[in-house]
């Protein structure tokens, strides 16, 4: 497989210190990782900083990856971690403002208005940035992970602590919600 | 969707999670380009990266090594002084702020634990020392790769050697004890009481109990039964709420409050056994915003009250130990409690059993009972302990260094599953763990391919284990396998490539036949001849549109299904029951089905302990509701007949507009005697002729003050 083969030496070097190589490798995902972040955190800023962390972990950490040929799966779990980092810290800054407010709820009962907005500023009301913000948070990382990540529904389950059925029905219904407010928008 | 997804050797196939066509819309509008900022656009990155490998800013120690980290203990001893310093160096190395032993206690713990040590010298040894669990333990630090689980990134400023120091000061200072109130003094006076006889006389002793994977092996749930009372577990106000149940004149006479016990409680449940009522949850962590540190301090708490008299339960005992909580069980008064354990491998001591060694109730896993999995490339552990409800004190414990992704109890076996996430094919771990009346003994090791769907993928039967299993095969596609395992957990038969690009959605083995549900977009009902274990063979293959979660057999020919309807784009439209005419494996015909439309959603289809089922009463009950409409749910309860098929007995509606943005609560069905209560918790009892489903009488329990 002469794409793998590919990877594999390209990590091989990023391993020694070669910020070219790395940076290949990273040209094979960082569109995805941007999208990622940007659809899943709602501002470009935040997404800005959480991929350059991101890059920056991974760059000297890739001495750690055992499996070369997983340096996607690699990159984008150090990305979801970050991800899901933010959106705890905005929940706790929100749940200061807001009060007593189950994650849940605050997501989705108080803060549509709030979180569209935000959305919509800095993005130029584009289709899929009003798609992403009609969903709560919890769904927008569900399916960022899904289709930029590429997890499966068994590995966000684990990564969530949910339970599969529910990633499954949580993310079929999250699709559902985004392909009606695009409608909407007709 | 074109992304490429390497795993093991070969690419995996994307999971669509069970979808077909559902990008059609969608798809172009997710690959839309977007404006990557400067900075991270390849070219800018890679100047980035060479400027600061150039001036040396590239800090690939993670982890400063243990010399540093002793010569700034011994910093500290000399700046803090003698006194406070014991309980920084605790801190330091990693151990639970809330620690705070009395010297005395720590060394008569200590003394009995060698003396159990010795004792057990002479047993036989499946078990492994302490020393290999450390040199698994100590393989995986120097192999530490970013991993899914929780990681600490620490910013530029904690990467120094002084920016640590300051965080560990800081957590010591603004840390709060945890283990205060573990101290048994308020509980060492309590003994159970001589029962009410008021309340207690009048037991009946036919009521359902809740539905479980293995007869006899109970499983938490929030609402229990002890054909006296019902008792009612509130996740909102975290109260446990007794009521006596007793047809129409059923009233609320009891409550515990939990919020007092600083803890999580487990969402699952409660258990009710003999007059003592199980609480099991995990320690409340200091600051919310801050659930992705590792969990290396996480312990759960398990109380026992006592209820015999339920207008005045008393806390019995509380029992603790390392790791969050996976699950719990409940067999023969025996209580078994499964917690998970990460050990932060960064401060490995082998002079220091605590830093690899979990501990039950405060005491170190005994040498022989921590077991060490074969080829494990992990840091964490499974911890197994059970506790006899009848005498409030361990029976046995169990330390497993290995994942624990599935747990399935049979009437005799524990089984813990695990699968190895960077590992090549073959990567489901599996262990069973014998178990009678508390004691337990690691009885096999064995490797299989795949993951399971939940714990009916996985049965015992006359000393095999049967088990469906998705997995990839070398190419990196998603297949689905049923595979056959002796004692030994060594495989003796299979049936491989099953259901190409599915998953096991759900799974049910009825003796000499196996019945499992795949799933993409339709739902093949595979029928499978288990009865030679060495050639299991496929009887027949039943396509229909949706999926069935959870399989129940409802007669010697008949199989119950309840899943979701769906069209071919993978839409639900409904939730759905189907039965199944099983009386010829070889021809499964769908003989009944109701869609109901009006519902998206059902708790049952991911949680089999909320259906309400007896199949000789003839009785299917659960909860349905429209995921759009928060203020909708019906509870629901249908009869099947060959003539007529499923029969609407009941349908009662739980809408409760006053409670609009948290939505329709929980709800359980359970009967005792002739009456079956709607259990809608912390909203209100429905109580219904258990023959007609009529219903009787409705009972507010949102604002229900105790009455005597």
């Amino acid at each position: 497989m002469e794409e793998q083969e590919k990877m594999e030496k390209l990590v091989f070097l990023a391993k020694n210190k070669d910020a070219h190589a790395f940076s290949l490798l990273y040209e094979m995902v960082y569109e995805d990782l941007y999208r990622m972040a940007l659809y899943t955190l709602g501002n470009s800023h935040d997404a800005e900083d959480v991929v350059g962390d991101t890059v920056l972990d991974a760059y000297s950490q890739i001495g750690n990856l055992r499996d070369e040929t997983a340096f996607r799966g690699w990159i984008f779990k150090i990305l979801t971690n970050k991800c899901r980092r933010k959106i705890k810290e905005y929940i706790g800054q929100r749940e200061q403002m807001v009060g007593e407010f189950s994650e849940e709820t605050a997501d989705y009962a108080g803060d549509a208005s709030y979180r569209k907005d935000e959305m919509e500023q800095v993005l130029d009301r584009q289709e899929i940035a009003y798609a992403f913000s009609c969903i709560s948070r919890e769904e927008r990382l569900l399916v960022t992970m899904a289709v930029y990540g590429g997890y499966d529904s068994r590995e966000i389950a684990r990564i969530l602590h949910m339970n599969r059925n529910t990633v499954r029905s949580k993310y079929q219904r999250a699709l559902k919600k985004m392909r009606e407010s695009l409608k909407k928008m007709e | 969707m074109n992304h490429e997804n390497k795993r093991n050797n070969g690419h995996k196939q994307r999971d669509n999670f069970g979808e077909n066509n559902w990008n059609e819309e969608l798809e172009p509008i997710f690959q839309e380009k977007v404006d990557v900022p400067e900075s991270l656009l390849p070219e800018n990155v890679e100047k980035r990266l060479q400027e600061l490998e150039n001036k040396g800013e590239i800090n690939r120690k993670k982890t400063p090594s243990y010399a540093k980290y002793a010569a700034m203990a011994a910093t500290l001893l000399l700046v803090i002084g003698v006194g406070t310093s014991l309980a920084i160096f605790g801190n330091f190395y990693g151990e639970r702020k809330d620690e705070t032993y009395e010297g005395s206690q720590v060394e008569t713990e200590h003394a009995n634990m060698r003396e159990e040590t010795v004792e057990a010298a002479n047993e036989e040894l499946a078990a492994v020392h302490y020393q290999e669990a450390y040199e698994v333990l100590k393989t995986y630090q120097s192999e530490r790769e970013i991993y899914e689980k929780d990681y600490v990134i620490e910013d530029a400023e904690s990467d120094s050697l002084w920016g640590t120091v300051k965080n560990k000061l800081r957590d010591f200072v603004g840390g709060t004890p945890k283990y205060t109130d573990m101290s048994m003094d308020e509980t060492a006076e309590m003994e159970v009481n001589e029962s009410d006889a008021s309340s207690a006389g009048d037991t009946v002793s036919d009521y359902s109990q809740t539905n479980v994977r293995t007869q006899g092996v109970d499983e938490a749930d929030i609402v229990k039964t002890d054909g006296n009372c019902i008792y009612e577990y509130d996740s909102n106000t975290e109260y446990i709420n007794i009521y006596k149940a007793a047809g129409e004149k059923t009233k609320k006479i009891g409550e515990i409050n939990l919020n007092s016990y600083e803890m999580e409680i487990n969402q699952e449940g409660i258990y009710i056994q003999d007059g003592i009522l199980v609480v099991t949850g995990g320690s409340y962590p200091d600051d919310v915003s801050d659930t992705y540190k590792t969990r290396e301090n996480e312990y759960i708490r398990t109380l026992l009250f006592d209820v015999t008299n339920p207008k005045e339960p008393q806390l019995l005992h509380k029992f603790f130990q390392d790791g969050a909580l996976y699950s719990t069980r409940l067999e023969a008064g025996v209580l078994y409690l499964i917690s998970q354990r990460y050990m932060d491998t960064k401060r490995l001591e082998e002079e220091r059993e605590e830093t690899y060694i979990p501990k039950v109730q405060g005491k170190l896993v005994p040498e022989e009972d921590v077991i060490v999995q074969k080829n494990y490339n992990g840091c964490q552990y499974t911890i197994i302990s059970s506790i006899s409800l009848k005498k409030q004190e361990y029976v046995d414990r169990k330390a497993v260094l290995g994942g624990t992704e599935n747990l399935y109890m049979s009437s005799q076996n524990i089984y813990l599953a695990d699968t190895d996430y960077y590992a090549s094919s073959d990567s489901l771990q599996l262990m069973r763990i014998s178990y009678k009346k508390g004691k337990m003994k690691k009885e096999a090791q064995g490797t299989a391919k795949g993951y399971f769907n939940d714990d009916y993928s996985m049965d015992e039967y006359n000393g095999y284990l049967r088990m469906v299993t998705t997995y990839y095969n070398d190419l990196g596609e998603q297949r689905n396998g049923l595979f056959i395992l002796d004692e030994d957990l060594k495989q003796v038969g299979c049936l491989k490539n099953l259901a190409k690009n599915e998953e096991i959605y759900s799974a049910r083995f009825l003796g000499d036949t196996a019945y499992f549900v795949t799933y993409r977009n339709t739902d093949p009902l595979f029928a499978v001849d288990v009865s030679n274990p060495e050639k299991p063979k496929m009887l027949s293959y039943l396509k229909i549109p949706g999926f069935s979660s959870y399989l129940h057999p409802y007669s010697k020919d008949l199989l119950l299904g309840i899943g979701l309807e769906t069209d071919e784009y993978s839409d639900i439209l409904g939730v759905k029951l189907s039965m199944f005419d099983i009386s010829d494996p070889g021809d499964v015909k769908e003989v009944d089905k109701v869609v109901l439309r009006e519902y998206d959603y059902a708790e049952v289809i991911e949680n089999p302990n909320a259906l309400f089922i007896d199949t000789e009463k003839n009785r299917i009950g659960f909860q349905v509701r429209d995921e759009e409409d928060a203020c909708m749910g019906d509870y629901l309860v249908y009869s099947y007949n060959e003539k007529t098929g499923f029969v609407e007995e009941l349908q009662y509606s739980l809408m409760e507009p006053e409670t609009a943005g948290y939505g329709i609560a929980k709800g359980r069905g359970v009967y005792i005697g002739d009456t079956f209560y709607v259990v809608s918790i912390g909203q209100q009892i429905a109580m219904f002729d258990l023959q007609t489903l009529e219903k009787k009488k409705v009972y507010d329990t949102r604002n229900a003050k105790i009455e005597k």
